[in-house]
């Protein structure tokens, strides 16, 4: 075998590897990994919470909240934003399941 | 687009490549190629935006995936990927005898030899592109393409 032989012969192109649904599970496995990261994500900061809950000044905190209760309940820009919220993280939840879903 | 459709359509562009190339440095074993090729493409998504757009996102990935094959090494320790049974060929269809001869002789070289020449040769990178894909220098790239090309011609010869 000459050396143009052996050179046509490495640089033909690897096979096509046909998909038969590799490109399907990479997608589920990254959904999956995403969905522990955003488990993580949502309950980490509420377990840290709730672990500091018993080292406040409960007393306190009510008193304050009695003042602000009815501030933020007669609150319209605090309700529209509250709702804004709401719906912003529902709607991106619903658009991350559509799209693993496609 | 988000992030994941978009990380969907480079999967679907960029697999072939990638299990092609990882089905060459595990002698043909498709289903440990595809494993990788699987770790590949998450630690891909993972760290997406460290992707600076220097050389191709093709070969970004080959050199993740040469990572995780080199890691999938160190692991096996008791049965090292070099000693695993030869496969019929990493090809999925090859076109020739000579072909077939090929892969077979490759199975025989080193995997950073098999490394260099794919991708110098099958992938069509240059040299400094795949000094960059496997983390190694210039020569030492350099002189595993020359090495490993004159074993397989040797071997090639010795079978003909």
């Amino acid at each position: 075998m000459n050396d143009g032989d052996l050179d046509a012969l490495l640089s033909t192109p690897l096979g096509d590897v046909a998909d038969a649904g590799f490109s399907k599970r990479v997608a589920l496995a990254v959904a999956q990994r995403e969905g522990w990261r955003e488990r993580l994500t949502t309950y980490a900061p509420i377990a840290a919470t709730a672990a500091v809950v018993p080292f406040l000044p409960g007393a306190q905190i009510a008193e304050a909240a009695s003042h602000l209760t009815p501030l933020i309940a007669n609150s319209v820009a605090l309700s529209i934003a509250a709702a804004a919220l709401i719906l912003t993280i529902s709607f991106e939840q619903r658009l991350r399941e559509w799209q693993f879903a496609l | 687009m988000s992030t994941d459709t978009d990380f969907g359509a480079l999967v679907r562009a960029h697999q072939s490549k990638v299990r092609g190339f990882l089905r060459r440095l595990t002698r043909g074993d498709a289903a440990l190629a595809d494993d990788l090729a699987q770790e590949t493409f998450l630690e891909a998504y993972r760290k997406l935006a460290q992707y600076r757009g220097e050389g191709s996102f093709g070969s970004w990935l080959c050199g993740i995936a040469w990572s995780r094959f080199l890691m999938e090494r160190r692991k096996r320790k008791e049965e090292p990927l070099d000693e695993l049974p030869e496969s019929a060929s990493p090809d999925p269809a090859p076109a020739s005898a000579a072909r077939l001869d090929l892969e077979r002789a490759m199975a025989l070289l080193s995997a950073e030899e098999r490394a260099a020449l794919t991708l110098c040769y099958a992938l069509g990178h240059s040299h400094g592109e795949a000094a960059e894909i496997l983390h190694l220098p210039l020569g030492t790239v350099k002189s595993h393409v020359l090495r490993g090309r004159e074993k397989l011609k040797a071997m090639l010869e010795a079978e003909s």
